[in-house]
């Protein structure tokens, strides 16, 4: 407490402008926690929050013994898993690929036209998707001229997971390759200049210099990532999947959404969803620690 | 002092951006809350000054047609006719089109009711008798009792009608929007009566007939998926209707069924199968969506299809495509099994529509007036109103039966019919009232093809009177019980039939799905159905 009024003393400005933000997350954040409690309850509108009547874990046994609850953990981890696999890397990749680039125009455009795909709209993404996909459609043919059968990929469970990731690829590697860039200029020239007289190539340069430089920034963001994995946007895979793709695709937002939609389930809703804050919080904090341990980097 | 004012200007800097910083906070998150078009004042005390002209709040559904040319009723004819009738203003509120469901809830969940709500109550979780409860529509029996008697004649002479539109209490909870006419079927299955012709075929009415012409389509005129449809369209009451079951629940005698649990939804699914391995049924049907399917029918890569009479077929025959210049349409018969049997099950309107039904709500100040204004709508002239509009304007008098005029069948402004309805009248959506007259219909049809559709598709309607499940209503504890049940039931049903359809999973394996569908509850979730059905029943 001491230390904090010091430090308040001598930067007072800092204080002030950070304390509106602060002020939001607890207003709009903190406070409607509260409202969690109704994974507790069975929630009636017109009761209002107080009075409607207690049920303990009702709803959260209820989705456990769901038959299907295993396949959606099952497919949320997955998806998830191939996410951090596949679509984690790629930014940083890609940014490590622009910092080479020599031209300065051609590195400009490149940049340019990659993070355009970020602005459209997830429906509309969607909807390229499926056109694109459909039995006459442009990637379908581009496929069958590489020599594949001609079929509606989308129909089929064992593309489904391929399909989201590619997408999600090409749509997000642009954009988040912005902060590795951020980061990979905020590394000391001089380090370079040293590493190539030592005689280093580009190679060894992008594995001792840049990498571990950018190190931070990628655990930082890692742990965050790890922070997610139960939680897989609905949005996307509704428009994306069928009762033929269910046995990969379906999710446990889906399911939810689906489940929701017939009646106004929100403390159902909500116990699904604290279920999956709490798993998550669990492996936010356990891969802190992990990487606390096992390099310098964690996020606290 | 340079150093003092420095520190001054610093702080001066700081507590501007601290204070915008906060009221920026603050803005915007309300922003974000509020729904895009959250009306400009959804005051919980709607209407004015009794002794004045009456004001109302109305919450309601505009219609696609409707809201393209309008922004609120208030600009169509039929709502300024009406305020001149009865006296009564309305000050509408509209939720976006496409959102309705969402934006009912918001309005329920926020609390601040309009004066009146249309809406379809029959899917309010719980039921109508929960929206009683939980203060969101007040009980109607003593208002129209006292104020409303054109709806009190007509229920009175109409006991069938009474009985869908009231509450297992006997309640009744809304002025509802029902059907009169020869109209509740709107949809079936259509063919290319020119590829008809040219081959020599008859309209099909058997399963066995439509694989023969489906052959003949696909052999003769090159069709690639002589057979289109979409996922709904394969799980609706449209094709296993021929085998006398329902695609969901439906009522066989006096017991509630699920179709996908029935033995005879084994030969369906054989036949579906057959169909598909031969190529007759389009190899898409699970993935497509409505466009894709127009492309196959105008590209003449379908020959057969099921489509609705007004937006599907008019639709089609008002644009013939340059690639098929002889392109017609044949409404059939919903297919059947035997030679001579009579289709029993398919998609066919409630008499008591359900959308389009008015609810006075709790915060309304002035319920006999609104009672009595929304009871005009059933007298013969505030039908009419609704119906045709304003003699000499919208319709002339010809024999007896009122004739649209140009303006509507023929709109200077280029409107479409539908349109132009939306426009001047209300009556090509369900609205409070009487909906569906014949008289309107006829001429809502403009091609040939369109009015011998309605006759075919409504010749068998009274069969489907009895397979159909009346308006059940479920507790509110048996709809969480029932909602938990099938969620998992039709994840299930529907996964299931495509495996079965498209061949992944072969049909010996049927009794393997029945005995999941006993594990996971079906015997049950039928139990909650027919508890709801002898309640009804004891209406």
């Amino acid at each position: 407490m001491n230390g904090l009024l010091k430090d308040y003393r001598k930067h007072k400005y800092l204080y002030y402008m950070i304390f509106p933000v602060v002020l939001y997350y607890f207003v709009f954040h903190y406070v409607p926690m509260y409202g969690a409690l109704i994974a507790f309850k069975d929630f009636r509108i017109a009761e209002g929050f107080i009075n409607s009547p207690w049920v303990g874990f009702k709803h959260f046994i209820s989705f456990f013994d769901s038959y299907y609850f295993w396949r959606l953990l099952k497919n949320t981890l997955i998806l998830n898993l191939y996410m951090l696999v596949f679509s984690f890397p790629a930014p940083i990749i890609f940014a490590l690929l622009i910092n080479e680039i020599v031209g300065s125009r051609f590195k400009r455009v490149v940049q340019t036209v990659t993070y355009l795909p970020h602005f459209i709209s997830l429906i509309v993404v969607c909807g390229m998707i499926t056109q694109f996909l459909a039995r006459d459609g442009i990637m379908t043919d581009l496929l069958v001229w590489l020599g594949m059968d001609r079929q509606v990929l989308l129909a089929h469970p064992q593309y489904f997971r391929a399909i989201y990731v590619i997408s999600d690829i090409w749509q997000g590697v642009g954009w988040g390759s912005i902060i590795y860039l951020a980061a990979i200029m905020g590394i000391n020239p001089e380090l370079y200049e040293a590493s190539r007289m030592d005689g280093a190539n580009r190679w060894r340069q992008i594995f001792h210099i840049t990498l571990p430089g950018i190190t931070p920034i990628i655990v930082i963001l890692f742990i965050l990532k790890i922070g997610n994995m139960l939680d897989v946007g609905f949005e996307k895979i509704i428009l994306l999947y069928n009762p033929n793709t269910y046995v990969t695709a379906d999710v446990i937002s889906t399911f939810v959404y689906r489940k929701g939609l017939q009646s106004f389930e929100f403390s159902y809703a909500t116990a699904i969803g604290v279920f999956q804050a709490v798993i998550n919080f669990i492996l936010l904090i356990a891969a802190n620690r992990f990487s606390k341990q096992i390099s310098e980097n964690s996020l606290w | 002092m340079p150093y003092v004012r420095r520190k001054g200007w610093h702080a001066a800097i700081a507590t501007i951006l601290g204070v915008s910083l906060l009221a920026a906070g603050c803005s915007t998150p309300q922003n974000d809350k509020k729904p895009a078009n959250a009306p400009a004042n959804s005051n919980a005390k709607g209407s004015e000054n009794p002794s004045g002209p009456l004001k109302l709040s109305y919450w309601a559904a505009m219609p696609g047609d409707a809201a393209r040319l309008m922004k609120n009723y208030n600009e169509s004819l039929f709502y300024q006719e009406l305020e001149k009738k009865t006296g009564v203003s309305v000050e509408f509120q509209h939720p976006a089109v496409g959102s309705e469901a969402e934006q009912f809830n918001l309005l329920i969940a926020s609390g601040n009711l309009p004066d009146v709500i249309e809406y379809n109550f029959t899917s309010y979780p719980g039921g109508p008798e929960k929206a009683i409860a939980d203060r969101v529509i007040l009980p109607l029996n003593d208002l129209i009792e006292s104020h409303a008697p054109n709806m009190k004649k007509y229920l009175e002479d109409h006991p069938a009608i009474k009985k869908e539109i009231i509450t297992d209490m006997g309640t009744i909870y809304a002025f509802p929007a029902i059907g009169v006419g020869n109209s509740n079927v709107s949809s079936g299955m259509m063919l290319r009566k020119d590829w008809l012709e040219e081959l020599g075929l008859e309209k099909p009415e058997t399963i066995e007939e439509w694989t023969t012409v489906l052959r003949a389509f696909k052999e003769q005129k090159g069709a690639s998926s002589p057979l289109t449809m979409t996922l709904n369209e394969m799980t609706g009451d449209r094709l296993i209707g021929a085998w006398n079951i329902g695609g969901s629940f439906y009522l066989d005698q006096d017991s509630v069924k699920y179709g996908p649990y029935e033995a005879a939804y084994k030969n369906f699914l054989t036949q579906m199968n057959a169909w598909y391995e031969e190529g007759l049924l389009d190899q898409d049907f699970s993935t497509q969506d409505g466009k894709a399917k127009d492309g196959k029918v105008v590209n003449s890569q379908s020959g057969a299809f099921i489509a609705s009479i007004g937006s599907g077929m008019g639709r089609y025959l008002n644009a013939i495509p340059e690639s098929a210049p002889t392109f017609d349409l044949v409404a059939a018969q919903h297919p059947v099994l035997q030679k001579g049997a009579e289709p029993t099950v398919f998609v066919a309107a409630y008499d008591y529509r359900g959308d389009g039904s008015a609810v006075i709500t709790p915060a309304n100040q002035h319920p006999e007036e609104t009672a009595q204004w929304l009871d005009y709508l059933f007298s013969e002239e505030g039908n009419f109103l609704k119906t045709f509009g304003v003699e000499g304007l919208t319709y002339e008098m010809v024999d007896g039966s009122p004739i649209y005029t140009d303006l509507i069948t023929n709109n200077p402004e280029g409107l479409t019919v539908g349109e132009a309805m939306s426009k001047y009248m209300r009556v090509a959506t369900p609205a409070p009232g009487y909906v569906g007259d014949d008289r309107y219909n006829q001429q809502y049809y403009k091609f040939d093809q369109q009015k011998e559709a309605m006759v075919i598709y409504n010749q068998y309607y009274s069969n489907v009177e009895s397979t159909r499940l009346p308006r059940i209503t479920q507790t509110a504890d048996e709809a969480q019980e029932l909602s938990s049940i099938m969620a998992e039931i039709e994840t299930y049903k529907d996964e299931m039939l495509l495996r079965f359809v498209m061949g992944l999973e072969p049909i010996e394996n049927f009794d393997k799905y029945v005995a999941q569908l006993q594990a996971m509850g079906i015997e049950r979730a039928l139990e909650l159905r027919q508890a709801a059905l002898e309640r009804y029943k004891n209406r």
